[in-house]
C-alpha cells in the first residue's frame, strides 16, 4: 500500500469529513477529504501535463496555502517525488536566495517547481537556464480534475524527500519510502494510542519533518484532522494556536521547545483558553527542558494544562519521524544527574532532588519496530548509564540521501543510522543530551557551524579563513541561538560589515545570526594543529562578553 | 506627540530590550544591526512597544518594517487614531 491509498481508503469511509481546518488571514476553511482528494487530482492533471512520471522530482516553495497540501499530493499521486522547501522570506536577499537554489536544483534536477505567482517571475529571471518547468497555483486552479486512476507507485518507491535544514545548496534530500512512512506511523500512532477522536492544532511549516510527517502525512494516513496555522501568523500571534485548539478541541499538538516559550512570553494577562481538550503538547526537534515545562504548566495551569499533558519525542527526518516518544497521559520522567558525568568516560552519576545537577527529560522509549542502541567511539555497545551516540536501526529508516552516494554511505552503515546525537538509556528510557559534531539547533531547526563560517569567510571584509560559529545557550528563549566571531582584514572593518554577513548567512541558510562579533587579527585561538577550535573562542567570546557587561 | 518624541522612546524600549545603548539607534537603523533582534524576539520588542505607548500594532504591520524609522511611522498612525 501506499501513503496516497492509505488516504483514498480512509476519504472513502467518510469523505465529507474534515481533513483540515485551513487557518489563513484571518478566515478559517474547512477541507473535507473529498475536497483535499478533488485538489490532488487538480494538480495531478496539470503536473502530468507538463510530462512529470514516476520518480520525478517535484519542488513546492510555496507559502501556508491549500495548494501545498493539493500540489504535494497531486505529485505523489503521479508517482513523482514531491519535497517542500522554505519559501522567499521578506528579509532574505532575492538574489542570494535564488543562486543558492539554482545550485541545489543543478544537482537535485527538479522536473517541475511550483513557486507562488508573486515569485515565478523572480525564480525564472534568476534561474533562466534551469531545465525545469515552473507550476503556480493560477495555472493549476484553471486545471481539470483528473479521473481517479490506479496508483502508479510500489510501496517500495521513495514516496517524499525530506530536505534538511542549513545551507540551501548543501541540504540534504532524506529519501523516505511509502513502506517507511506508512510504518512510521503504525507505530508512532500505536505509541501515542492516536483513536479516531484525535484532532491536531499546528503552526509548523511543512518543509520540516514535524510539520510534514506528524501534522500532514500522519493525519492523512489516520483520517485525523488539522487545524492547520501560518507559521508567520502565528510567530506575530500566538494565541492563534490557542484559539484554534479551543475551537476544535484539539488534542495533540507537536512544537520545539522554543515555541512553549514563545506561548508563555506573550500571553496576555486578560486571556483566558479553554486548552482541557489537549492531551499531549509533544515537545520535540530541539534538546527539550524541564525548566520549560514547568514554565508553561504554571503559565496555563489555569487554561487546563497540567504536567501529564507535557511530553517529549525525540525525532529526525531519517526515520521518517519519532524514534522515541513518552508515555501520554503521566508526566514525563526526569533525572537529575551530576553535569560533570555527562562528558566524562564513565556511568552518569544520579543526583537526589535535594543535591545540585542537571535536571534532564526523558524522551521516552523506542518506538516499536526500531532499535536504539547507545554506542561508543568503536562503536561497541554501552551498558545504561553510559553516555555515547545514538544508532538506530529497524523498519522505516530513510533509503539513503538524494544523489549524495558518499554522505550515505557514512551515516547509514549495514542498515543502522548513526545520528550523531548523544545520550544514554537509563531503566528503560531514552536521553538525549546533544550533538557529537557541531551542529547547532535553534528553534527547532539544525545549522552547521563550519557552514556558517564558510559563508561568512568568503564575504570580502573578513580575514579568509577567519570566522568561527558556535552555539550560546538561551535559557530566557529556551533555545540555542548562533554567535559568528570573525577576524576582519587589514584596514579595518567596513561600516555595516557585521550586517552584510547577516544579510548573507539569513539568506543562504535561512539563520538569524543572534550576533556577529568583529575582532581584530589573531584574536581567534587555532590549536597546536592549528585548526580553529569552537569551544575554546566560544569561552573566550564569553568572557569577553561578561567583562563587557560588568559596570 | 510627534515623531521625534515617539522616536526617543521607542529607541529606549529597543536599548533595554537588547541591551545597546540607545544613542547607536537612528531610524535607519536595522534589526541586523542589532545583536539578538530575530523575527521571534522582534514580537517581544513590539509588545514592550505596545505597553510603552498604549497603543496595538495591527499584526499585519508587524513583518512590513523595513527599519526603526518604518516602526516609529507606523506607531505614529496608530496612535493618531486614538
Amino acid at each position: 500500500m501506499t501513503v496516497f491509498e492509505a488516504a483514498l481508503r480512509r476519504a472513502d469511509e467518510d469523505p465529507e469529513e474534515i481533513a483540515l481546518w485551513f487557518y489563513a488571514k484571518g478566515t478559517v476553511t474547512a477541507v473535507s477529504h473529498r475536497d483535499l482528494i478533488a485538489g490532488a487530482r487538480r494538480y495531478r492533471a496539470v503536473l502530468a501535463s507538463r510530462g512529470v512520471k514516476r520518480g520525478d522530482i517535484v519542488i513546492l516553495l510555496l507559502d501556508h496555502s491549500l495548494d501545498q497540501y493539493f500540489g504535494f499530493l497531486g505529485a505523489m499521486l503521479l508517482g513523482a517525488i514531491p519535497s517542500f522547501m522554505p519559501p522567499l522570506t521578506s528579509k532574505q536577499i532575492p538574489a542570494l536566495y535564488w543562486s543558492s537554489h539554482a545550485a541545489l536544483f543543478q544537482r537535485i534536477q527538479p522536473r517541475v517547481v511550483i513557486v507562488s505567482d508573486a515569485r515565478a517571475e523572480q525564480l525564472r529571471a534568476h534561474i533562466p537556464d534551469g531545465s525545469f518547468e515552473t507550476l503556480t497555483p493560477s495555472t493549476a486552479a484553471s486545471a481539470v480534475e483528473a479521473p481517479p486512476s490506479g496508483d502508479v507507485s510500489h510501496d517500495s518507491d521513495v514516496a517524499l524527500l525530506q530536505h534538511s535544514s542549513g545551507t540551501t545548496e548543501l541540504k540534504k534530500g532524506v529519501q523516505l519510502t511509502h513502506r517507511a512512512i506508512l510504518a512510521q506511523v503504525r507505530a508512532y500512532s500505536a505509541a501515542l494510542d492516536i483513536t479516531g477522536a484525535d484532532r491536531i492544532a499546528s503552526w509548523l511549516p511543512l518543509y520540516h519533518d514535524m510539520g510534514l510527517i506528524a501534522c500532514f502525512m500522519a493525519p492523512l494516513v489516520l483520517g485525523i484532522p488539522v487545524a492547520s496555522l501560518d507559521p508567520f501568523e502565528w510567530v506575530v500571534s500566538p494565541d492563534l494556536l490557542l484559539r484554534a485548539i479551543e475551537a476544535h478541541r484539539c488534542t495533540l499538538a507537536w512544537m520545539p521547545n522554543f515555541a512553549f516559550h514563545h506561548l508563555v512570553r506573550t500571553r496576555r494577562p486578560e486571556a483566558r483558553h479553554d486548552l482541557g481538550s489537549m492531551r499531549a503538547w509533544i515537545d520535540c526537534s530541539e534538546p527539550c527542558r524541564a525548566a520549560t515545562f514547568d514554565l508553561f504548566a504554571s503559565t496555563f495551569a489555569d487554561c487546563g494544562v497540567s504536567p501529564d499533558r507535557l511530553q517529549v519525542c525525540y525525532a529526525m527526518a531519517e526515520t521518517v519521524f519519532a524514534v522515541s516518544q513518552t508515555a501520554v497521559g503521566q508526566p514525563c520522567p526526569r533525572l537529575r544527574v551530576d553535569g560533570d558525568s555527562l562528558r566524562g568516560e564513565g556511568p552518569i552519576r544520579v543526583r537526589s532532588s535535594g543535591e545540585s545537577g542537571v535536571e534532564l527529560l526523558s524522551a521516552g522509549r523506542t518506538l516499536t519496530g526500531l532499535v536504539a542502541r547507545i554506542v561508543d567511539e568503536k562503536g561497541h555497545e554501552v551498558p545504561d548509564g553510559h553516555v555515547g551516540e545514538i544508532c538506530v536501526s529497524g523498519d522505516f529508516l530513510f533509503s539513503g540521501y538524494y544523489r549524495l552516494a558518499d554522505q550515505t554511505r557514512q551515516k547509514l552503515r549495514d542498515g543502522v543510522y548513526y545520528t550523531r546525537d548523544r545520550g544514554f538509556r537509563w531503566h528503560g528510557e531514552l536521553y538525549v543530551l546533544g550533538r557529537v559534531d557541531d551542529l547547532i539547533i535553534i528553534n527547532g531547526r539544525n545549522f552547521y557551524c563550519h557552514e556558517i563560517e564558510h559563508i561568512a569567510g568568503s564575504v570580502p571584509g573578513v580575514k579568509p579563513g577567519r570566522a568561527v560559529a558556535f552555539p550560546v545557550d538561551d535559557p530566557v528563549a529556551g533555545t540555542q541561538a548562533a554567535v559568528l566571531v570573525a577576524e576582519v582584514a587589514a584596514g579595518g572593518a567596513r561600516p555595516k560589515l557585521a550586517r552584510e554577513i547577516k544579510e548573507i548567512v539569513l539568506s543562504r541558510c535561512d539563520l538569524i545570526l543572534r550576533e556577529v562579533a568583529l575582532v581584530a587579527p589573531d584574536w581567534i585561538v587555532k590549536t597546536t594543529s592549528g585548526k580553529i577550535s569552537r569551544s575554546e573562542n566560544r569561552s573566550k567570546y564569553l568572557s569577553r562578553k561578561q567583562a563587557e557587561a560588568q559596570p | 506627540m510627534n515623531s521625534d518624541e515617539i522616536l526617543s522612546r521607542v529607541r529606549e524600549v529597543i536599548a533595554k530590550q537588547f541591551s545597546v545603548a540607545s544613542g547607536t539607534i537612528t531610524r535607519d537603523t536595522v534589526a541586523m544591526d542589532i545583536s539578538g533582534w530575530d523575527s521571534v524576539t522582534h514580537v517581544y520588542l513590539l509588545l514592550a512597544i505596545e505597553r510603552e505607548f498604549g497603543a496595538r500594532i495591527p499584526d499585519d504591520r508587524v513583518f512590513s518594517m523595513d527599519n526603526v524609522g518604518d516602526l516609529v511611522d507606523i506607531l505614529a498612525e496608530q496612535l493618531a487614531k486614538r
